[in-house]
């Protein structure tokens, strides 16, 4: 689940979608908003789309270990 | 004068003429029933000759084209101012050959020459129509029974026209003949536009009398409302209308496909929108709980938050989105209802549109305009170019009315103004008829009451018999004979065959024989009379009983005499 295994590949593991989650916060965006960008990314790199669910728990992720905050609906990195 | 009339035919007893009178007398047999006709003895035919040399019309029913005559030479010898010339004529089959002095000549040219000669009938004169003519003058000095010649003094045959005899009359009497002529060119120019007159109302107003003027305001009204259907038939707002509800519904239909190309997309926008709905419903806490697990495991110096932090936003976060994908989905619904509003609407638009244009309803109102545009015009055009005319008819008729009766005034005026001729007509007439029956006669010249033209009317004293109207012409043709000589119109010699005694009494016949003798010896004319045999006898027998002398013909009776008997004609035929 969050580490890359023999059937899960690095895009696919949270740790994965979690960097790529941080690549996309330039900026604070509301979560259907990363979603939405997070799903074209992933599409313009020709990598599979994922669940929303799947998107939920990197965005866990990543407030887990203090990397994001939410504030006021919007998700921010937590140096910005 | 006629000097001799000769033939060719072996049986054909020729007549021999001297100046002044010359009776020809046709006898009656003793055997001969008082009921038989002596119409074969050949008086008749002797008029006719001198009528079948001088005519231009071929009669193949005539005596002349029997079967025992046809081929034979006919031939008279005439004679004027001390010159002679001799006519000829050959019947046959199909055309006669007509010869003066042994040239051959056409009737036609022959007549010319005659009408000259012995009328001073030039060719500007007898040219116009109604005019006067040869035939005409001529019928008058040489009666025919046949036609009925001896049924008025003024015609010469009961099929003459009325003009004819006016203007015959008028050019040997001396009146301006001119005047009847134009008179019939009016006439028949009335008649005419009467014809017209009767054409166009019976094809126009069947309602009332002519109106022009209902028509030029028929013609008005047109003028505008083709003006009008016009305009509007040209004028593009009808194609313009047509193409414009096509344009509409063009854009119409085109604009309902936009809408529901959109509401297609929106259609899956909601439908994922409701699957991102269901995979939030799906992250489910259970998931959650192992990932922290997992990054305790892994990064276990760096688990910043503690699990009920994490539940918390991640409950925020799914709610986040929830409510996100909610509002996106009613908006989408929204959209959705919008356009179907829209659609509904415009599909309302666009059915009425393409019911419009199914129906064809513009092009039909196109087609119902320019087809009473059509009618419209059709009537006007007939209406401009009747109403000028209908127009000139009017005045035309009014017109030659007025000038029917002015020339009708005009003469009666010529007549009262040319006394000379008028008072010498008069009185020869009433001389010659107070000769034959004490009382003078009354010869009336004017103007006609209606529009006839010139009115002769003659009147003498005598029975109510067939006699008296036979005397009337006796009279009459004498008159003529003065004035003609008097107006140099005359061919020389008067003709009269016995039917000119028809019921006359021996005392009258005697005396008009006298009279004519009297009349010849005076003016130096040739006056040719046939009569029976027994017409002579009557005159005997009214001396024998008056014991006054009459009129002795002795001297003055044709040596070649015909009679009733088989040989006894002209001809020396019986046929």
């Amino acid at each position: 689940m969050l580490m890359p295994t023999k059937h899960i590949k690095t895009e696919n593991a949270l740790i994965g979608v979690g960097a790529e989650l941080l690549a996309l916060l330039d900026m604070s965006k509301t979560a259907s908003r990363l979603f939405h960008d997070l799903q074209e990314e992933r599409r313009r790199n020709e990598i599979t789309t994922i669940h929303f669910d799947w998107f939920l728990l990197a965005v866990d992720f990543l407030f887990t270990i203090g990397a994001i905050r939410f504030e006021s609906g919007l998700i921010k990195k937590m140096n910005q | 004068m006629i000097i001799e009339l000769t033939s060719n035919l072996g049986t054909f007893k020729t007549l021999k003429f001297k100046s002044g009178l010359n009776i020809l007398v046709a006898e009656r047999h003793e055997t001969s029933g008082a009921k038989e006709t002596r119409n074969g003895t050949g008086k008749t035919s002797f008029v006719e000759l001198v009528h079948y040399l001088l005519s231009d019309k071929r009669n193949a029913d005539d005596d002349f084209h029997k079967p025992e005559i046809i081929g034979s030479d006919f031939c008279g010898k005439f004679s004027d101012n001390g010159s002679h010339f001799l006519v000829c004529k050959k019947s046959s089959a199909n055309t006669d050959v007509l010869k003066k002095d042994g040239k051959e000549i056409t009737p036609k040219n022959l007549r010319k020459e005659l009408g000259l000669r012995w009328f001073d009938l030039s060719d500007e004169d007898s040219a116009p129509t109604y005019g006067p003519k040869f035939g005409a003058l001529i019928a008058y000095f040489v009666r025919k029974e046949r036609n009925g010649g001896f049924a008025s003094p003024i015609m010469n045959s009961t099929s003459q026209q009325g003009w004819d005899s006016q203007v015959s009359l008028s050019y040997l009497l001396g009146f301006d003949w001119r005047l009847p002529q134009k008179l019939q060119v009016k006439k028949d120019e009335k008649k005419d536009a009467d014809t017209l007159a009767k054409m166009i109302r019976s094809g126009y107003l069947t309602d009332g009398a002519l109106d022009v003027n209902k028509m030029q305001s028929r013609l008005d009204l047109l003028d505008t409302e083709v003006d009008a259907k016009r305009k509007e038939v040209t004028s593009t707002s009808v194609l313009d209308g047509y193409r414009r509800h096509e344009v509409i519904a063009n854009d119409l239909t085109g604009r309902i496909r936009d809408l529901n190309e959109a509401n297609l997309e929106d259609l899956d926008l909601v439908e994922s929108i409701d699957l991102a709905l269901r995979e939030v419903e799906d992250a489910s806490v259970a998931d959650l709980k192992s990932m922290y697990e997992q990054v305790g495991i892994f990064f276990s110096d760096q688990v910043k938050k503690r699990f009920e932090q994490v539940e918390t936003f991640h409950k925020q976060v799914a709610r986040n989105r929830e409510a996100h994908l909610k509002r996106e989905r009613k908006n989408a619904a929204e959209r959705l209802a919008s356009r179907k509003k829209e659609i509904n609407e415009l599909q309302i638009g666009l059915s009425d549109k393409l019911a419009l244009l199914r129906s064809g309803m513009a092009i039909e109102r196109l087609t119902f305009l320019q087809s009473d545009l059509n009618r419209l015009e059709a009537e006007q055009t007939d209406l401009r170019q009747q109403l000028p005319r209908f127009r000139n008819v009017e005045e035309d008729r009014k017109r030659l009315g007025r000038e029917i009766n002015d020339l009708v005034d005009l003469i009666g005026q010529d007549v009262l103004e040319r006394e000379g001729p008028r008072k010498a007509a008069v009185q020869i007439f009433a001389e010659t008829s107070q000769f034959l029956y004490d009382e003078p006669g009354q010869l009336i010249v004017g103007k006609s009451s209606g529009v006839a033209g010139l009115s002769i009317e003659t009147d003498i004293v005598g029975k109510k018999s067939g006699g008296k109207n036979h005397m009337q012409v006796f009279c009459f043709d004498w008159l003529l004979v003065e004035a003609a000589i008097k107006n140099d119109r005359f061919p020389g010699f008067l003709i009269h065959d016995s039917h000119i005694f028809d019921g006359v009494d021996g005392r009258q016949i005697g005396l008009a024989l006298s009279l004519a003798k009297a009349k010849c010896e005076k003016l130096g004319i040739q006056y040719v009379v046939a009569m029976n045999s027994d017409d002579l006898q009557k005159i005997k027998s009214e001396e024998e009983v008056s014991g006054e002398a009459i009129f002795d013909p002795t001297d003055f009776i044709m040596e070649t005499r015909l009679s009733d008997e088989p040989n006894g004609g002209l001809f020396g035929i019986k046929f």
